[in-house]
């Protein structure tokens, strides 16, 4: 059948953006976690802080480029978790202030650090560490631990999953300004890895579709779109409290202050987009290509009239819009803060067309009620599905925040391993 | 019980979407679907349930004289509807217009127009009957226990879906209905039609008595209206073609990955009727095509003159298993695709003007 509704459809929040008042400085610490030290500049480009309430690359001013790795742990046991766990976080430690890991320096010996991102600089890296499901079964002794929220996701209509390149024990998300030192940090992580945890996927991604900040112009997609337009901003401290966010009323405590990364990798029909006629791309998105508008609107930011009705009484946003569908008020009112990228994989082996997409991320305080109903709508009444397809996915739970003394383990495994 | 009737078709249904080459801006308020010109309640030409031959032969001329009025009215709508934008709220896309769209069409323009639309509705009734013809033998064939039987069968009936496509992805139930892949349907929804069938009849047949009977007089049921609900298709030359348009893009996203036939593995079936689809469609609008872009449509032509060459050097459709053909040869048909939908997308906006008719509007849904 291909799709079961017609051919077209897109993904992407909307919502009412929040009003960001604050100045880059402010951005900058919000966007970081605002806590730990301030950040440091070696060679090109600002570091984030590692430590904070939250992980780094979730409200940080979204970077331009991406690594994403997800990894099938093979330790031992939860110390065998543990060490690769503490393993990692001393070397992201490093790695986001644009140092190379330490090491031996011996001639004879291979270095520690692989050296791609010598004199790139930081560049504003972060890495976001996220557990999934698997990392609770009988393994580690962790399915006490498994929080609610961490439900495996169920199928969705029309996916096309790639087992192989979906789910994960592990996920690393590196986000910098230089795709090089993005790669360089998965690339030494995994290394770091080896006879611990194996790689299951690694996506590249390059340029951010979507603003997590005021101080950011909204980025356009491979579809030549304005993205991310209603995303929620680092700016709006109470939005991330109520959508990102894990609370205290989690069933997991070593939860808090966490949040939920859904991935999806969506490949773009692209070929069929690129010969749509440009007012059927408008009406399938919900918004005027050049300007960004939402139709019937003069400008990107303009609110969004669902119940506006044009020529013949029909809807101005049509019925199956991207925006209309994406739209929390055909949610429930819930929203996700996305931060995905474009990726282009070459060719597909098959037809020879291009292989390329979003990348698609979001955070949320619970898949299950936000991503989860969300995409069973989009899946349903998207008019933009007809030129996608989700071909990997996968759920990680990610931990809150480290201090000084902290290890990407400490909050699951506690400080004295006691699991 | 038929899960599809007539009312059920219309573009009303809330989860329908946007067909490609649409601007729809959905459907009004309090507007439901217009039903056809009846031919009365008992006219629905159920084909012989033994398994008569599969009707061809000569395309039946309409016969409803409520149709032919439709259509003059339309055509009158659609003369005085010269550069009409296709959307009401978005400006036209910024090729040029032709110079046929700034004056009055001239009789050949509003003649071919009229033939565009009329080959197009005779091409959609025609491939209904076949197709309900084609189910009501596979349901007979089922119940006979004749498996070879049942199995040439559901390949005819894909294949005369596949024609019938680009006018039933309006409707979603329908579509998932009579269509749906395994993988299209949503979890407890129940999976059914023309591939729930071919999953009974090829892995070996071990269900085929048991699961596949009552899914094949499911899809019968549902396919018998078709011919009715199907009738009245008017649509512009433009929207005509970008059913054509539509088509390929299937094609390239469905049977050529071996994603449409996942039980048979014989996706040439589809690849062969897909593109039968588009010849027929684009033979429809050909005489408009070469006055209004004389050009655009002899590459058009001659693109899809190089597919039809490259799908036959697949071998027989349904006949030849998809790990059968090279790579090699799979790319090729999909980069001719890719090139034909694009020299038609191309000439697609060349049938705008004098043939974009917003009279057409709702009667283009069905």
């Amino acid at each position: 059948m291909g799709r079961p509704l017609s051919r077209r459809q897109l993904l992407a929040g909307t919502g009412l953006a929040s009003v960001g008042l604050a100045a880059a400085a402010t951005v900058g610490g919000v966007a970081a976690g605002a806590a730990g030290a301030a950040g440091s500049t070696i060679g090109g480009g600002q570091s984030v802080p590692f430590t904070g309430p939250h992980q780094a690359g979730i409200a940080t001013v979204a970077q331009d480029q991406l690594a994403f790795a997800t990894y099938d742990v093979t330790a031992a046991g939860a110390d065998g978790l543990a060490g690769l766990l503490a393993t990692w976080t001393a070397a992201a430690r490093q790695l986001v202030t644009g140092r190379p890991l330490d090491g031996s320096t011996d001639p004879a010996a291979p270095a520690a650090d692989t050296g791609e991102a010598a004199g790139l600089g930081p560049s504003r890296l972060t890495l976001t560490v996220g557990f999934g499901p698997g990392l609770f079964d009988d393994r580690f002794g962790l399915a006490g631990r498994r929080p609610a929220a961490l439900a495996d996701l169920p199928a969705f209509a029309g996916d096309q999953l790639d087992p192989a390149a979906s789910g994960g024990d592990l996920c690393v998300q590196a986000c910098a300004d230089d795709a090089q030192v993005a790669f360089h940090a998965v690339h030494n992580l995994t290394r770091l890895a080896l006879g611990s945890a194996t790689l299951r996927s690694l996506q590249l991604g390059f340029g951010r579709t979507s603003s997590t900040s005021s101080d950011q112009s909204t980025p356009r997609n491979l579809l030549g779109f304005k993205d991310g337009t209603d995303n929620l901003l680092a700016q709006d401290t109470a939005g991330f409290d109520h959508f990102v966010w894990v609370g205290d009323d989690t069933d997991q405590p070593w939860m808090v202050g966490g949040t939920y990364l859904v991935a999806r990798r969506i490949r773009a029909r692209i070929e069929q987009w690129d010969r749509t006629p440009l007012a059927d791309q408008e009406a399938v998105i919900g918004r005027s290509k050049a300007s960004g508008a939402p139709l019937g609107g003069t400008h990107e930011h303009d609110p969004v009239d669902l119940d506006a009705l044009g020529t013949g009484g029909y809807p101005v946003i049509p019925a199956g819009a991207h925006i209309r569908q994406a739209a929390p008020s055909t949610n429930g009112g819930q929203r996700i803060l996305r931060r995905g990228y474009s990726f282009s994989d070459g060719l597909d082996p098959v037809t020879g067309e291009l292989d390329v997409g979003l990348f698609f991320l979001c955070f949320q305080r619970d898949p299950r009620t936000q991503f989860v109903p969300i995409q069973r709508q989009l899946a349903s009444s998207d008019s933009l599905t007809q030129y996608v397809v989700h071909t990997a996915s996968a759920l990680f739970a990610c931990p809150p925040g480290l201090g000084n003394d902290d290890d990407w383990g400490t909050a699951l495994l506690g400080d004295g391993r006691a699991y | 019980m038929s899960a599809i009737t007539p009312d059920k078709l219309p573009a009303g249904d809330p989860s329908s979407v946007p067909r490609a080459g649409c601007t729809d801006r959905g459907t009004p308020a309090g507007q439901v679907y217009d039903s056809p010109v009846h031919r009365g309640a008992n006219n629905e030409r159920r084909p012989d349930p033994a398994g008569g031959a599969r009707p061809a032969g000569p395309v039946r001329r309409p016969t409803s004289s409520g149709l032919r009025c439709l259509l003059a009215v339309a055509a009158v709508a659609l003369l005085a509807a010269c550069g009409t934008a296709r959307s009401s709220s978005s400006p036209p896309p910024s090729r040029p217009t032709t110079a046929a769209s700034a004056s009055t069409p001239s009789p050949a323009v509003q003649a071919a127009t009229l033939s565009a639309t009329d080959g197009y509705r005779r091409f959609v009734e025609t491939a209904s009957e076949r197709f309900a013809a084609d189910t009501a033998r596979l349901e007979a064939d089922i119940a006979a226990g004749d498996l070879d039987g049942a199995r040439s069968d559901e390949l005819v009936a894909q294949g005369d879906y596949d024609a019938l496509r680009s006018q039933l992805t309006w409707n979603a139930s329908a579509t998932l209905a009579l269509d749906a892949r395994s993988t299209d349907v949503a979890p407890g929804t129940p999976f059914t039609g023309l591939h729930r069938i071919e999953q009974g009849l090829w892995p070996g047949g071990t269900d085929w008595a048991a699961g596949t009977a009552p899914a094949s007089a499911t899809l019968a049921d549902d396919a018998a209206p078709l011919p009715v609900a199907l009738q009245r298709v008017v649509q512009t030359p433009q929207q005509i073609l970008q059913t054509a348009v539509d088509e390929l893009g299937w094609i390239d996203a469905s049977p050529v990955p071996g994603l449409e036939e996942a039980y048979s593995h014989l996706d040439t079936v589809d690849v062969a009727a897909g593109v039968d689809t588009v010849t027929s469609v684009v033979g429809s609008v050909t005489a408009l095509g070469e006055l209004l872009a004389p050009t655009e449509t002899a590459v058009a032509l001659g693109r899809l003159a190089t597919l039809t060459a490259d799908v036959a050097a697949l071998g027989p459709p349904g006949m030849v298993p998809d790990d059968a053909i090279s790579p090699a040869a799979w790319r090729t048909v999909a980069q001719q695709v890719d090139a034909t939908a694009a020299a038609l997308s191309t000439l697609d906006a060349d049938l705008s003007g004098p043939a974009t008719g917003a009279a057409f509007g709702s009667y283009g849904r069905y």
